[in-house]
């Protein structure tokens, strides 16, 4: 009862400020806010019923006796009822707080970052159905409606994505968006449908006690097909064009969707999963491998990008890469753990980044520079997020982040161990590589003029700040790694290796160093031969690798034309079809009118014309000429005379 | 018998086909002269020289007057369309075609005896057996009398309407017709 | 004395004549000549069917008298009217009067 209102209450707010929005104005901002606050505080009571040993859940039987097929060793009977509800274990509630806290917070921002805009309202409205699909999304005790809670937050990103869909960027990012992850979720129903259709149901714990310890061969299929689902909201690759471009929404959506929120639903996909990845080797390693792709592939591209977005939308991809990895490797703990921290300094990021292009109106680092004068809050909020991400300690980032390459590195994948400190290296110097150009140094365009943001922002930047710095405790040695242990009891509790605390700091550090040394003090270390062969290097990743260029020969390019043919076709039938009918109705209407004219009007006529003839001829006999009158009667004698029989 | 007939009938034909009205009346009074005459081969004397005195002397100089009174001598009478004279010619001849087929198949008894009704039989019949036509007749003479003056009474001044209840006609609301006082 | 039916053919031919000359004369005179003729024709008939026919009797000549007596009255009583209708109406010619005209 408590986990329904969790989602009801901002579905709520969604409901009043989609219908009453306009008339409530500022009002509808604080009422999604209270309803996000309100659901935070009852994830905060139902986390603390689920340490204390709680297991709340509530489910309903849905579409009575559906016959579905028992599997070999499925839980239930072949033939029971479809059951769905809700549950709360730790996972789901460690993903609340992180939903619900940082939505919060955002929530707060945008009421400072949208103020003005025409659809104020609506906005909330739509981050408020958000925040109830996500939230069902990880209630949810059975796959489908998780898949129902996937699909809206689906259309909630495209609906944020393009919000000012008058400009044709926005409105083309939100169609990319919902279409490449709608390839991914098509991969998920299939594996959802294959899945039930193997185990006759769709719950979790069915799903989980029906795939047992051993690997069946049928579940690697439906596994990965689910993987495609979590590739396209995770933005893996291949399937990740879509996040950069969505940067085109409002920063607020970028931070809590497209940072915190959703594109970590996949990887909560993942994690619930886990049991059957865990059954499935082969899809688990696929997953690691495409985790770990992503990551190396996204950080070099960010490592070029001069867009401050794209370079954070770039890291988000590598870092979900990083999670994906994770869990691959085997490491469930690790990756959920990094998940929570990257919530908290990647939503700072974001509405740090925010924060700076609602002062300054521009995004490009080449028009920014010296802004640490005037926006001191946002500058070292921003600072704290770059130094809890590139993992030094004691911050966020570097607990979470430094226990991945270990549990790669455990469970035997050398090769992936080194991809990753590889890339630990070049995410701190992406990241500082925006820091310093955007803060340090002097303005490069004297046009922008740049002020502080109101306290409404600001607050909301300080208190990520302080979570960026204090999300990794619970996970650290300090606390004898709580976290892991209470999200995955049964797992081996992790070691703290120092040398590789040790690799992965320096690797944070080098690349910081360089950054500095780069941007700041403006010296290139590299020697000018392989500058050359960097530059082709930059070049092709400041183009994202021609990715996109790449599916749109493949892809789109032949849809286009296919649809373009179809549709000539379509006018073709149609059109010749429609003036068919037209040409029918007009031969017809013609015939009628044919009709109408000579038989109808004919009659009438004849009708008419007989009348007057009878009358004209009867009139003959009014002539008012008295010998008319007498020949008549002549006439009638004779005639009577005839008849009375005398005849000559 | 058969000249007489044969004058009749020419006088007859004479009287409705005639242009010149007075030539009409002339013949006329041949038919009446002619019809005394078989009055006569019929051994109806007193009615014969009744058919005299009266028709030809009284009314055919009464028609003779009128004819002159409404200048029809002078003027042409046009005869009326060829098709209804063709047509009225048709109905006629069917007529008779009619009545004379029809007598002619009865047979009748020969002639009876040659008794004639003589004047005094006739007289004693008129007022014995016949008084009311007789009278009644008497009172009609005087009525048709009464009425043809009154008919023929010029106009007086301001009267609306004729006599005769016919509209007047504007030329004669005025002092009457010239051609009065016929009777 | 010629036989009943000459003088009924007689008279039919007469009476033929007059209804002829009733329907077709223009003038309202020549009408009433003609009606004189129907009268006259009537008479033959009547006074030989008196003499010649099955039943003789007087009554046939009285009838005829008395007809005779309407013949005249009639004649005045219809010149009087067409004395009156060419005051108003300026002709005597029947089908320019018609006034009864439906």
């Amino acid at each position: 009862m408590v986990l329904l209102w969790i989602p009801l209450l901002p579905l709520a707010a969604f409901a009043i400020n989609i219908l009453l929005g306009r008339r409530l104005g500022w009002l509808s901002a604080w009422l999604s806010t209270a309803a996000l606050a309100v659901s935070a505080g009852l994830s905060l009571q139902v986390g603390w019923a689920v340490l204390h040993g709680a297991a709340p859940a509530l489910s309903w039987s849905w579409l009575g006796e559906l016959g579905l097929p028992a599997a070999p060793g499925a839980a239930q009977a072949g033939g029971a009822a479809l059951r769905l509800g809700l549950q709360a274990d730790a996972l789901t509630c460690l993903m609340l707080l992180v939903v619900t806290v940082v939505g919060t917070l955002i929530h707060l921002y945008s009421v400072g970052y949208m103020a003005g805009d025409p659809r104020y309202s609506r906005f909330f409205a739509y981050l408020s159905l958000f925040s109830a699909s996500m939230l069902l999304l990880v209630l949810a005790d059975n796959l489908l409606l998780l898949y129902v809670g996937w699909e809206l937050v689906g259309l909630c990103s495209y609906l944020l994505i393009s919000f000012w869909f008058e400009r044709p960027a926005a409105a083309a990012a939100g169609r990319k968006a919902f279409i490449t992850t709608r390839i991914g979720d098509t991969g998920l129903l299939i594996g959802l449908v294959m899945l039930c259709a193997a185990t006759g149901t769709v719950r979790f714990d069915g799903l989980l006690a029906a795939s047992g310890a051993a690997s069946p061969a049928w579940l690697t299929v439906p596994m990965l097909l689910a993987f495609c689902g979590t590739a396209g909201k995770s933005a893996q690759v291949p399937l990740h064009v879509w996040l950069p471009d969505a940067m085109e929404g409002p920063t607020p959506v970028s931070a809590l969707i497209h940072a915190a929120t959703m594109v970590a639903a996949g990887v909560y996909l993942v994690a619930r999963l886990f049991g059957l990845f865990a059954a499935a080797p082969a899809a688990l390693h696929v997953v690691m491998v495409i985790g770990t792709v992503t990551a190396v592939f996204a950080a070099t591209i960010a490592c070029v990008m001069t867009d401050i977005k794209r370079i954070l939308a770039y890291s988000t991809i590598s870092q979900l890469g990083f999670m994906m990895a994770a869990l691959g490797a085997g490491g469930y703990a690790a990756g959920m753990f990094h998940l929570t921290t990257h919530a908290c300094f990647k939503a700072l990021l974001f509405l740090g980044a925010g924060s700076v292009i609602h002062a300054a109106h521009v995004q490009e680092l080449g028009q920014l520079g010296g802004l640490f004068a005037k926006m001191r809050i946002t500058a070292l909020t921003m600072l704290v997020a770059g130094l809890a991400m590139s993992g030094i300690f004691p911050l966020a980032g570097f607990w979470s982040k430094e226990e991945i390459p270990a549990v790669a590195w455990h469970h035997g994948h050398p090769a992936v161990f080194w991809c990753l400190v590889v890339t630990s290296g070049l995410t701190a110097f992406y990241i500082f590589r925006l820091w310093f150009v955007t803060f340090a140094g002097k303005p490069r365009d004297p046009r922008v003029h740049a002020h502080e943001s109101p306290a409404v922002m600001t607050v909301p930047l300080v208190l990520l700040a302080a979570a960026s710095v204090a999300a990794g405790w619970p996970g650290s040695p300090w606390l004898d790694h709580w976290l892991q242990r209470v999200l995955a009891p049964h797992e081996a509790a992790p070691v703290f290796v120092p040398w590789l605390a040790w690799l992965s700091t320096a690797a944070a550090l080098v690349g910081i160093g360089y950054a500095w040394l780069r941007y700041q003090r403006g010296i290139a270390l590299v020697p000018l031969p392989v500058r050359a062969w960097g530059l082709w290097f930059v070049e092709m990743a400041s183009r994202k690798f021609y990715i996109d260029e790449l599916y749109d020969w493949m892809i789109i390019q032949p849809f286009v034309r296919l649809t373009a043919a179809l549709s000539h076709m379509d006018q073709w039938a149609i059109d010749g079809f429609v003036n068919l009918v037209g040409l029918a109705g007009i031969g017809l209407s013609e015939l009628k009118d044919l009709f109408d004219r000579h038989v109808v009007d004919f009659g009438v006529n004849a009708l008419a014309r007989a009348i007057r003839g009878v009358g004209s001829l009867a009139r003959r006999l009014q002539t008012g000429y008295v010998q008319q009158y007498l020949w008549v009667t002549a006439a009638a004698v004779v005639a009577l005379a005839w008849c009375g029989g005398c005849r000559p | 018998m058969v000249v007489l007939s044969a004058g009749v009938v020419l006088a007859g034909v004479a009287t409705v086909s005639l242009r010149n009205l007075f030539h009409a009346a002339l013949s006329l009074g041949l038919v009446l002269v002619g019809t005394a005459g078989l009055f006569l081969t019929l051994e109806a004397e007193f009615l014969a020289w009744t058919q005299l005195l009266i028709y030809v002397g009284a009314v055919l100089t009464l028609i003779v007057f009128a004819i002159m009174l409404t200048s029809g001598m002078g003027q042409g009478t046009l005869a009326s369309a060829s098709a209804h004279r063709a047509r009225s010619a048709a109905v006629v001849a069917l007529f008779w075609l009619v009545t004379v087929g029809g007598f002619s198949q009865i047979s009748w008894p020969a002639a009876s005896t040659t008794s004639p009704y003589t004047v005094p039989v006739l007289g004693q019949e008129l007022l014995t057996t016949y008084l009311l036509p007789f009278e009644v007749i008497s009172v009609v003479l005087l009525a048709a009398m009464v009425g043809a003056i009154v008919i023929g009474l010029a106009h007086v001044k301001g009267r609306a309407t004729d006599p005769a209840g016919l509209p007047a006609a504007p030329g004669a609301a005025q002092a009457g017709a010239p051609r009065s006082g016929a009777d | 004395m010629a036989p009943l039916s000459a003088y009924l053919v007689l008279s039919t031919t007469l009476f033929c004549l007059g209804v002829y000359g009733v329907l077709t004369r223009r003038n309202a005179v020549a009408i009433l000549l003609a009606i004189e003729l129907i009268l006259n024709a009537a008479n033959i008939n009547l006074v030989a069917f008196g003499r010649l026919g099955p039943a003789p009797a007087a009554g046939a000549q009285i009838f005829a008298l008395f007809i005779i007596a309407l013949a005249a009255c009639e004649a005045v009583v219809g010149l009087a009217i067409i004395l009156a209708i060419y005051r108003t109406a300026k002709t005597v010619l029947a089908d320019q009067v018609h006034l009864l005209k439906g």
